[in-house]
């Protein structure tokens, strides 16, 4: 189990260069700026579970997962990964597998010299997964990563941090830029290796469509704040999704309004109308105050949620 | 609890990465190990030391400094120190385990290319002779005594390879950005090889009337930088200078160890990561600097200066990147006035310590096995007396005569009002400064340019060099009382013949 408690993550003097544009740097007593990238993190990573981090760009899931696999060294709180702090850690860090979002560091490797590579740093390397899986995605053992399409220089990674065999597998935008067809075969692969050994998966990703389908827990984080940390199925209770029809008349969101609902989101397509509310008690009192032939809930997927909190978060 | 397999194992995982530099530093060590077998020494004369291996041998240092960089990446390179930061080592067990790569690329072929250099060069040319063209036999040195030489050349060779090592090193430990990994290193070698020459030089000629580079403990300035290559290897305290000079490269690798070990991806980026060692560079290089202008430039040093300001703000501006406003450069104006306060500072210091006490210092004895000493005594400008004379042939112990007799006159000099500003931005002690001015000077101001060289035939190097040099300014009545004693002394010494 990954145990984060009130993690608090500075970055001194980051230079003007350096900050995107997401980034809001706050500024200390002599106005030096100070990105405070994350801020009193608390939360809990259970074995065996696939979590998705979820937040858009600079929000600060890398800097977490940074911190989890001991590349930075928080400013206070502490992560502990089965128990051990994880910075400066070998024990603790032969537990976890980090694939940052960035290939280039590969590019002068072949598959094979990636695998003599990691082999050393890892002793419980799995060279027959290894070989099975490259089989598996036809990626060729001796050419250079470089002449790699990126999927094919993303599935090399993944297909090397599966085969480290490490206890935590820690993903960041894993699937950015993939094509559809390729992200599934990678997920599936992924999905099933990871039950398989009952591993832990955590994946991030700004594009909540990506990860929405395979995680079993997921957290948000906006601007270094945890927004919720909880089960999917948890998190989609808080909104609920409904889709109205009357045949008379296409409803309007004054008609909605006028039952007493705030709609967090109003559609419509022809007579078919769909509204997206915060859940509450009285909800399907309400919405049987307004006349319709059909009114019925429909699925919500985790990328409606992701946009109206930052709605939410846009007002506040 | 750091675990040696798991330093050598990722050592070896790191040297995949950096086949291409292994190889070419495999290459050109090698084309220096086998030319170094061409190294002989016939019995009592120095080593014919084949300089075609010590040419491929300073090619290859070429890439030693590269691999040094690139080794450690993880200090500069984002996505690098995010995949090595991760891995299971700790980063104290990173740290060696990138030394252990350095080692692998070069240090290792190094110690193996001249072992066999070495060898080869003790199997073809000891304990054998030939017949001259005049008939004599000529004999090559026994075994030990040319194995002896060649280790000599390989700790030679080894001091400049931990140098560079630890120098890169450090300044990639300190740094975060690529670009400062390579040019300050660069920036860093030259100054710590070149500062301490430089600082005896100035306050030699500044503040010190003798001369310090004749003597043996001028070597103490080789003790660390690329000095020591310079180093006489045939006297005997040079072996000692070198190791001394490894055992402070070390030092600096530890230095390295500590500031790694202080660090995690967070500073990776930033051009400095540790402010002191940044400013701890620009005021050696500045100092170094100063006492150029100083040095060199009369008349010229306030231009010279407006330059190395210039110089210096645009390397804070690199440093800086784009983070640069006018309060920024107003400080650096301000912290290059302060260095050059300081440099003032030390200057004074050397000035009313008669170069902290170096002008009172003898020749080692252990250098006396010169013959035949001669003594030059010169008084310019004394009309009434004469301008020069010298006495010639005389024994070792001469020399401990005349440099009593000329430390009297220092004393009487020191004694003279110091013109601290004149000797730092015109000449020796202000001296020189007054006595060109002496037209216009009440008789009391004006000073005598008197001298003494001691030179000697060095029987171990073989040629006639100078062991001991005094300028001295004095006054008229000291200058007149100077020349008799001198004249005085000749009898004496030449009694002790």
């Amino acid at each position: 189990m990954i145990e984060i408690n009130n993690i608090t993550m500075i970055f001194d003097n980051k230079p003007a260069h350096k900050l995107k544009k997401s980034d809001k740097p706050v500024f200390d007593e002599e106005m030096k700026p100070r990105e405070k990238a994350l801020d009193a993190v608390t939360m809990e990573i259970p074995d065996g579970c696939i979590y998705g981090f979820v937040g858009f760009n600079g929000a600060g899931k890398s800097t977490l997962m940074r911190l989890i696999c001991g590349i930075y060294k928080p400013s206070s709180g502490t992560i502990l990964v089965d128990s051990e702090s994880s910075f400066d850690n070998p024990a603790a860090k032969s537990n976890i597998f980090f694939v940052n979002d960035e290939t280039i560091e590969y590019t002068d490797f072949t598959l094979d010299k990636m695998r003599r590579y990691y082999s050393g740093y890892y002793p419980q390397f799995d060279h027959e997964l290894f070989e099975r899986l490259a089989y598996t995605l036809e990626l060729p053992m001796n050419r250079k990563l470089s002449t790699f399409s990126k999927g094919m220089k993303r599935q090399s990674v993944v297909l090397i941090g599966l085969a480290c065999h490490t206890k935590y597998l820690i993903l960041d935008e894993a699937f950015d830029g993939l094509d559809p067809s390729m992200r599934d075969m990678i997920k599936k692969i992924i999905r099933e290796e990871i039950k398989k050994r009952k591993s832990t998966l955590i994946i991030s990703s700004h594009n909540v469509a990506e990860i929405g389908d395979m995680c079993d827990k997921v957290m948000r984080l906006t601007r270094g704040k945890l927004v919720f940390a909880d089960e999917l199925e948890n998190v989609k209770t808080n909104y609920r999704k409904f889709q109205l029809v009357n045949l008379e008349h296409t409803i309007s969101i004054e008609e909605i309004e006028a039952a007493g609902i705030k709609p967090e989101k109003y559609s419509q397509a022809g007579k078919v109308v769909r509204i997206i509310v915060r859940d509450s008690d009285d909800i399907s009192e309400k919405l049987r105050s307004i006349e319709t032939v059909l009114c019925e809930e429909i699925p919500l997927d985790l990328e409606e949620i992701f946009v109206y909190d930052k709605n939410a978060e846009e007002v506040k | 609890m750091m675990s040696f397999s798991r330093i050598n194992r990722s050592a070896l995982s790191e040297l995949i990465i950096h086949k291409k530099s292994h190889i070419i530093s495999m290459i050109l060590l090698g084309i220096a190990g086998f030319l170094y077998s061409e190294t002989s020494m016939i019995k009592d004369c120095d080593a014919n030391i084949n300089w075609s291996s010590v040419f491929f041998f300073t090619v290859a240092l070429i890439p030693l400094f590269s691999a040094c960089i690139r080794v450690f990446r993880d200090m500069h390179d984002v996505p690098t120190a995010d995949v090595q930061m991760a891995m299971p080592l700790s980063s104290r067990e990173r740290f060696l385990s990138r030394l252990m790569t350095i080692c692998y690329i070069w240090i290792f072929p190094y110690m193996f290319f001249s072992g066999m250099g070495n060898v080869l060069s003790v199997l073809f040319h000891s304990n054998t002779s030939y017949t001259g063209y005049d008939g004599s036999k000529i004999e090559y040195a026994s075994v030990p005594e040319l194995f002896a030489v060649n280790f000599k050349v390989f700790i030679w060779g080894l001091s400049a390879v931990l140098f560079i090592t630890a120098v890169t090193v450090l300044c990639s430990c300190c740094i975060g950005s690529k670009a400062e990994a390579v040019y300050l290193p660069a920036i860093l070698m030259i100054v710590i090889s070149v500062l301490p020459f430089e600082t005896v030089s100035y306050i030699e000629e500044k503040f010190v009337n003798v001369s310090l580079n004749t003597y043996s403990d001028s070597s103490i300035l080789q003790v660390f930088g690329f000095g020591a290559v310079f180093c006489d290897m045939y006297e005997p305290y040079s072996v000692v200078i070198v190791l001394v000079n490894c055992i402070l490269s070390l030092g600096l690798i530890a230095l390295a160890m500590f500031a790694y070990t202080k660090r995690d991806a967070a500073t990776v980026g930033y051009p400095v990561v540790f402010r002191v060692f940044f400013e701890i560079l620009m005021i050696l290089s500045l100092f170094s600097l100063f006492q150029t202008v100083h040095m060199s430039s009369y008349g010229a040093e306030y231009f010279a200066l407006f330059i190395y300001f210039i110089g210096a703000t645009i390397l804070r501006i690199i440093v800086s990147r784009k983070d640069i406003t006018p309060v920024k450069i107003f400080k650096w104006t301000g912290v290059f006035a302060g260095y050059y306060a300081a440099f003032i500072l030390f200057s004074y210091l050397a000035c009313i310590t008669n170069g902290f006490g170096a002008n009172f210092k003898k020749p080692d004895k252990s250098e006396l096995s010169y013959s035949p000493v001669t003594v030059n005594v010169n008084c310019g400008g004394m009309k009434e007396t004469g301008n020069s004379f010298s006495y010639e042939n005389l024994s070792v112990d001469a020399i401990d005569k005349v440099t009593e007799t000329a430390y009297e006159y220092v004393a009487i000099q020191n004694s003279n009002p110091k013109y601290f500003l004149d000797s730092m931005f015109t000449g020796v002690g202000g001296y020189y400064y007054y006595n060109e001015k002496e037209n216009n000077l009440d008789e009391k101001d004006k000073y005598y340019n008197c001298s003494i060289d001691v030179s000697a035939y060095d029987i171990t190097r073989e040629y006639h060099r100078t062991v001991f040099s005094v300028d001295l300014y004095l006054d008229k009545e000291s200058a007149e009382n100077f020349y008799r004693d001198m004249v005085e002394l000749g009898p004496v010494l030449r009694a002790g013949m």
